[in-house]
């Protein structure tokens, strides 16, 4: 039998008389220790008791509650900072990479030695790239008479030795030459040496003399012409620019400009 | 104890309602605080973080200048404050040139303007006579800006510094195209311009520099 009463009135401990609707009666001296719970096997109805459906009913709230507790730390967990929108997400990223690209230049920047070698050993490349250079103003004639091309033949040797100072990044057009004159194409071949060769420009080259933060040098050359009108400063005809890197002893991002003057003299070459 | 114990066991069913109320009562109160959970609070966090990335590349770039100026003081070629003082000068003077594009002035009076306000020009000057007419007619009215500045020291003679400049300039609306410049100018010590020649590239050659910027560019936004 099972109890159903909730609110008994509470027993007496101490009283020696019975709890309504014992069936048995008790001695007044033996204290009764009431059921912890459960059915009443007795059969009598123990007030104390835990009913089965009271226990049912508290089960379902305590499963009840676990549930919201799984959904609580879930809900929690993405509702936090890990649901962010793509843009927030490129830009911690970005910002990541700028750290990351910063730390790694400050560590890479070379020591006082090493750069004042980088700079001479830059000077000394780039003026032997100068060099070659100013050689091709030679071909100017050959050009002409081959209507615009030239022959790959002719540039060969000059283009094997400029091509160890620029690194696969950097397109062949480097080691061809980076700018031919019109009026050269009039200049008599003379003895065939490209240094004698009389040409209306030739290249400079600026003196390197500064590493920026990420340890390359700047480089710039400059085509100008070599008899400028009296008391002017020789035109630049064009520039090519670029950054020596002292660590692999080669010129990256090369970039080459005409000015608007360079154009108009400028000797077109079709073959490249 | 045994007080309570007995209490307990005397009031057993209200006692383990009493509890599974409360653990429940919990349980939604807890659904019901992370259901709300604010957005605001969360995109505070979003936003504490990266102005704490910001700080820290901040931190990170100054420490890299700092290393770069420790070693440019050392390798002693040019004069770094004597560069940057040169610097700001040069970038004026590349403004004042550029501005010409959109003037609604005449080339003459543009001219005079420049000649006055720059000591080393005079009418002879080939930037007055040959690059500023020339600049003027081929950027046709455009608003350009300043997109990319690089000046290079050239050589150092003496107390005199030279630089090859070379300068980006961007139409502020797409009506127009973007234009590069390349200056050379010479220092004196007290910061004067000595000599100077302005030339624009060719339209050919701008072509071919606009999309080596692009492609350096997009490069880099993969990267």
């Amino acid at each position: 039998m099972v109890s159903d009463k909730v609110a008994d009135t509470p027993a007496d401990e101490t009283s020696p008389e019975p709890p309504r609707r014992r069936v048995f009666v008790t001695p007044s001296t033996r204290e009764v220790p009431a059921e912890a719970g459960g059915i009443d096997t007795a059969g009598g109805e123990e007030p104390e008791e835990l009913g089965i459906r009271t226990v049912v009913v508290g089960v379902v709230m305590i499963v009840f509650s676990l549930v919201c507790f799984v959904l609580a730390i879930g809900t929690s967990g993405s509702a936090g900072g890990v649901q962010l929108s793509d843009a927030n997400a490129q830009e911690i990223f970005s910002l990541r990479e700028d750290i990351n690209a910063a730390e790694v230049a400050a560590e890479e920047l070379p020591e006082a030695g090493d750069a004042e070698r980088g700079l001479v050993i830059a000077l000394q490349s780039a003026s032997r790239i100068a060099k070659l250079q100013n050689d091709y103003r030679s071909l100017a004639p050959q050009v002409a008479a081959a209507n615009g091309t030239l022959d790959p033949a002719l540039t060969a040797r000059t283009r094997q030795e400029l091509t160890p100072y620029f690194p696969p990044s950097v397109d062949a057009s480097v080691t061809r030459p980076w700018y031919l004159l019109k009026s050269d194409t009039s200049v008599p071949a003379g003895i065939g040496i490209p240094r004698s060769f009389d040409s209306g420009f030739r290249w400079i080259v600026d003196v390197p003399t500064t590493i920026d933060a990420q340890g390359m040098a700047p480089v710039t050359w400059r085509a100008i012409e070599t008899n400028p009108v009296k008391g002017q400063e020789p035109t630049v005809l064009a520039w090519v620019s670029a950054d020596y890197d002292i660590t692999t002893s080669t010129f990256s991002d090369v970039r080459e400009g005409t000015t608007v003057q360079g154009a108009a003299r400028e000797l077109e070459v079709n073959a490249r | 104890m045994s007080t309570i114990k007995t209490w307990a066991k005397a009031h057993m069913r209200p006692l383990f309602l009493g509890i599974c109320t409360t653990v429940m009562v919990l349980g939604i109160a807890s659904v019901a605080a992370a259901m709300s959970a604010n957005p605001v609070a969360d995109s505070r966090e979003v936003e504490a973080t990266k102005e704490q990335l910001r700080k820290e590349r901040a931190t990170a770039r100054q420490t890299l200048d700092e290393k770069h100026q420790e070693l440019l003081s050392t390798i002693g070629g040019a004069d770094v404050e004597r560069v940057e003082r040169d610097s700001h000068t040069i970038r004026g003077f590349v403004l004042d040139l550029a501005a010409t594009s959109s003037t609604s002035r005449t080339v003459r009076a543009e001219q005079i303007s420049l000649d006055t306000r720059y000591e080393v020009l005079d009418p002879s000057s080939p930037v007055l006579t040959e690059f500023l007419p020339g600049w003027m007619a081929s950027t046709e009215g455009a608003v350009l800006r300043l997109g990319d500045l690089e000046i290079d020291v050239a050589g150092i003679a003496g107390l005199d510094y030279s630089y090859t400049v070379t300068a980006r300039l961007d139409p502020v609306d797409g009506g127009s195209k973007t234009q590069y410049l390349f200056v050379t100018v010479s220092t004196s010590q007290d910061g004067s311009i000595t000599k100077v020649d302005a030339y624009r590239a060719d339209n050919r050659s701008r072509d071919e520099l606009l999309a080596a910027d692009e492609a350096a560019a997009d490069e880099e936004a993969e990267g």
